[in-house]
Order: C-alpha cells, then structure tokens, then sequence
C-alpha cells in the first residue's frame, strides 16, 4: 500500500475511527490526540499489512490501543475485574451517551466496536482478541443493561 | 425518545461532528518527515567500551572565507560542530574523493576525506527519491592489522545534504572500504542498498601527531591516577591516564577540557567518542577532545573540572521476567523479556531526555560471575516519548547483575590547571 492509498483509506474511515476514539476516550479534543498519534503509528507501519482487506481491522485496532494508552496514562484506565457494575436502573435513568461511559469496560469495547466502529462480531473478534462467541454474548448482555434492540441492521 | 431513536440520533450526531482526517495526515508526514533516525554505533574490535555523546550541532556559524567557495561552502557547514575540524577545514587539511555510485535509483557520492593518524571524517552524501523512508549506516572495512574502535554516524539523514561519519582506528591505512548500507525506516533491519567505496587515503599528507609527556600525579575522589601523556592530532587530542591498583573506584568519566591562552575552549567528544576503556580495567583512561592542533599558542593549559567514579564493590540485581530491581534509574523502565536460542531480548522505555542526559544508567550487563553479556545494543527513538533501548544479552539467565555508571561525582571548588608548552 502506498503513502497515497493509505491516506484515502485512513480518510475513508474517518467516521468510524472518530467514532471509536470519541466514546472511549470521552471528549473531541482527546479524540483527536488519540487520531493523530494513531494516524502517524499507521503511516509508519502500513507497508507491514499484508493483507489490505484486513486494513480497517488494522487501523481501528491501532485507535482503541492508543485510547488504552492514552487512558493509562492518565490512569483512567480501570481494569475490568476492578470496575463497579452499575445497576440497570441507573443505566435507565442516564441518556445513552452517557451510559456508554458507564458501562464495564469490556462491554463498552464490544458496543462501540459492533454499533459505532461497524465491525462485524467476527472483526470484533479480531480486534478484542475474543472468540466470537464471547463478543455475542457481552453484546446480548451490554444491550440488555442498555435497553437497545440493535440488530445487524445497525451496523451496516 | 426511546433508547433505539436515542442511538440513531447519537450515531447522527457523531458523523456530523466527525471531522476530516486530512489534517493528522499531513501532521503525521511532517512528523515522519522530520527524521526518526538510529544510533547504531559499530563498535570495532579493539574497543572494549566506549563512551559516546549526542551529537547536536549547537556552535554558532563562523562566517569563514571558505564557505564562500560553492565547493566547499556546505563541508564548512557540516564541521561547525567541531573546533577541530572547522580549523582543519580553514587550512585546507581537506582531501578530495569524489567516487560515486548508482544503485536502485540511490546515489552515493564520497566527497570530502578529513584523515590524521588515527581519525578518519568521510563526508558523503545520498540521493534519494524518498529520504523519509530510509536511514543510513556507514561502516569500515579494514585489513585485518587495522582495529578501528568506532564509526560515528554524525549526520541526520536528509537527502542532499552533506553527510558525516568519523572513524577511530589504532592507525589509519592507505587502503580501506567505506561501507554505506541504507536501511528501511519501517524495518531497520531490511538493507535497501549497500555501497562499498574503495577509499584510498594520501598518507603522506597526514600531519605528524605532537606529543606531550605529562606524568602528573592526580587524585580524584581520593582515587590515584597519573596524567600521563598528550597525543595532539588535526581532528583531536587523545589524553592517556593511568590508574593505582589499589584505587577501590573505577573512573566512569573525567571532566577536562583544553583552554589556549586568550580563552578558546576545546572540549570533549564533539564527534562521537570521549572516551576508550582497555580490557583489563573497568576505567576510562584514553579521553578525546577537540584539539588546538592549527592554534597557534605558545602553551595552553589542560583543566580538569570533575570526574564521575564507581565503586568497583557495586552491583545491582535484574529480574529479566519481573523486571524488578533494588535501584531505579529514574527515566528508564523495563519493557520486556524475549528468549531468542540463547540469548535474551532485553527491552527498555526511556524518556527521550534521559538518552544523552546525566544518568548511571548501566548499559552493561554481567552474569553471576562477572562475565559481560551484552552483544549488541539496538537504540531507536523518535522526537516523541517512545524511545527504546533493546540489548541483546548473551544469557538466558532469570537474573543478570548490573553496574551503574557511576556512583560518586567528585567536583573540585577549584579545577585542577596543568599548563602544556
């Protein structure tokens, strides 16, 4: 892939990747930190992909790295076992956007990878380095904490 | 609202506000475009250690007759760095090359030779379709009765521009090669090109070292040394140190610079080596320095200001699978473990500032009993905070045991002044 095709690409998927960065990270401003260091990691190493079909994978997995990096640098970053569930009433009461934010950490990577970033449960598979099967059923349970009834139609 | 219209109206929004990615693309080429560049040093046979310096071109341009002549106006740029060389360059102590080579669309060129007894300066330069891309390692090759201690890669690569890499050998030859291998910037260990530049020296216009005979006794930090002799060269002074068997510190480092009577400073290591060990101490005792050789001075004196020493009973613990040890250093952290036959990937984070700074970073590696393991030092970094040092170690061993740098500054209130006719 050249310099070129890179750039068409990575602006090709501009949504997606914006997307992902701004529901982890939680503000525009540290989206776009997180795009810039990731946009210049993918320009240095795109000529590795050997793959090109594989590219958004790629790329959307060099954002959520660089949102982990950048959260625990800020020390943002709770691990999993350690984050406090929230009630499904509490879910109820906030607007969605915020409760994304609450969300465990391993479901909110499942949402936004399936209904924001628009990867299919196998690429998201792929990036979370999860069987299938587990990205299904935190999804089924991150919809239900939720109340979403998203189908695949929503991520088409 | 329910939630399903409440996530349509918030994916909405965010494509809306979802901004083009034009402006990090550009910012991502300046970035890449502004050199991350390697510092690889090829250590030679004969050098046991050695101590190297950032070379940062800070000196003020000296406007000099000769960088009024097309020719030789950009070789006067790349010495500014040097007092040595600058001078050098002023008394026409420049010998013309001139070789060059295509390959795969690159083109070397060998300009200029800057060459005394024992230093030989090769600038060059690389034409090159795509500049950003690749990096440059220069090397030697030489008859096997020539040691070389180390090349210095003192140039950024930048296409067009003069390049520079200083040999240090126990002799200069007639005859010798001058490897140039370009490398991938993606994959620093992918050779592009590689150029070998038979390179004939004019050994008769080298001119004769001057030797001074010192034999000053010297205490530092309660430690005995001797001064014991000055070689002054075109491109550098090599000031010989010997040490009492008895001392209990090694010495990491002396602090010294040269200063002719109306105040000119020459100091240490400008291009690329201070200092030299031997392989029956662990003390630095062969120092470089910028040298006076074209001064015209009845005498100049040689200060020393400080040296750094450490305590040959010190020893420091590594676990390679945790990582932990009893002492840190600040702006270093370990990064990881690989096992690769029989040898042991060991990688290290460091802050950008603490590369060249002021620290007791190790860098040598030793088992149980002693015996060094470093093989090889890979150094890459960036202008951003990712800097990585990986050594390779000659171990598969859990714990390897470190030596700081040093572990005592000894700084007199007043320096330490020997005059030199």
């Amino acid at each position: 892939m050249t310099n070129e095709e890179y750039a068409l690409r990575v602006e090709g998927l501009r949504t997606r990747l914006y997307k992902t960065a701004i529901l982890l990270m939680g503000s525009h401003s540290q989206a776009m930190d997180v795009l810039d260091e990731a946009v210049y990691k993918g320009l240095c190493s795109h000529r590795k992909l050997r793959d090109p079909s594989l590219f958004d994978t790629w790329m959307t997995r060099i954002v959520m790295n660089e949102c982990y990096n950048e959260l625990r640098r800020q020390k943002r970053l709770v691990p999993i076992e350690e984050a406090p569930e929230a009630s499904a009433e509490e879910f109820d009461s906030l607007p969605l956007r915020e409760a994304l934010q609450k969300l465990p950490r391993d479901l909110k990577d499942v949402i936004t990878l399936r209904f924001f970033s628009e990867l299919t449960v196998a690429q998201t598979a792929e990036v979370l380095h999860l069987p299938q099967g587990t990205v299904a059923s935190q999804q089924r349970r991150a919809l239900k904490l939720l109340r979403l009834e998203l189908g695949e139609e929503e991520n088409q | 609202m329910n939630r399903n219209d409440e996530f349509k109206a918030l994916t909405r929004a965010l494509e809306e506000e979802a901004p083009s990615l034009n402006a990090s693309l550009r910012k991502a080429e300046r970035r890449r475009a502004r050199k991350r560049y390697m510092i690889r040093p090829l250590i030679g046979l004969a050098a046991v250690f050695a101590v190297f310096v950032a070379l940062v071109n800070l000196s003020t341009p000296v406007a000099s007759a000769l960088s009024r002549i097309p020719v030789l106006a950009d070789l006067v740029r790349a010495v500014r760095f040097s007092p040595s060389l600058e001078a050098a360059v002023q008394n026409d102590y420049v010998q013309l090359d001139g070789q060059s080579q295509t390959k795969d669309g690159m083109t070397a060129t060998v300009e200029y030779l800057i060459v005394d007894d024992q230093q030989l300066h090769v600038f060059y330069r690389l034409d090159t379709e795509e500049p950003d891309s690749i990096s440059t390692i220069p090397s030697v090759i030489l008859e096997p009765d020539v040691s070389f201690y180390v090349v210095s890669n003192l140039s950024q690569d930048s296409e067009g521009d003069l390049m520079h890499a200083a040999v240090f050998m126990t002799q200069t030859p007639e005859h010798l090669t001058f490897r140039l291998q370009v490398m991938d910037c993606d994959d620093p260990d992918l050779e592009l090109v590689r150029f070998d530049f038979p390179l004939r020296v004019d050994t008769t216009m080298i001119a004769p070292a001057k030797t001074r005979v010192l034999d000053q006794p010297v205490e530092l930090f309660g430690q005995r040394f001797t001064l014991k002799q000055l070689e002054i060269y075109p491109t550098h002074i090599t000031l010989h140190l010997e040490e009492d068997a008895g001392n209990t510190a090694w010495l990491d480092q002396l602090h010294f610079c040269f200063e002719t009577e109306d105040g000119k400073q020459f100091s240490a290591g400008s291009s690329g080596l201070i200092s030299r060990g031997e392989d029956n101490t662990d003390s630095a005792l062969t120092y470089y320095a910028e040298s006076p050789y074209f001064y015209e001075a009845d005498s100049f004196k040689l200060v020393v200001s400080g040296a750094k020493l450490r305590d040959k009973s010190v020893w420091i613990p590594l676990d390679l699978e945790t990582g932990e040890s009893e002492t840190t250093f600040p702006g270093y952290s370990f990064a990881g473990r690989k096992i690769e036959g029989n040898q042991s990937v060991v990688s290290f984070l460091v802050e950008t500032d603490s590369i060249f700074g002021d620290h007791a970073w190790p860098i040598s590696f030793y088992d149980k009993a002693g015996r060094s393991l470093n093989t090889n030092l890979d150094s890459m970094y960036n202008e951003d905070q990712t800097h990585v040092e990986t050594y390779y170690l000659d171990t598969t061993d859990r714990v390897v045991y470190m030596k700081p740098i040093f572990t005592d500054r000894w700084q007199p209130e007043t320096p330490l002044v020997y005059t030199i006719h």
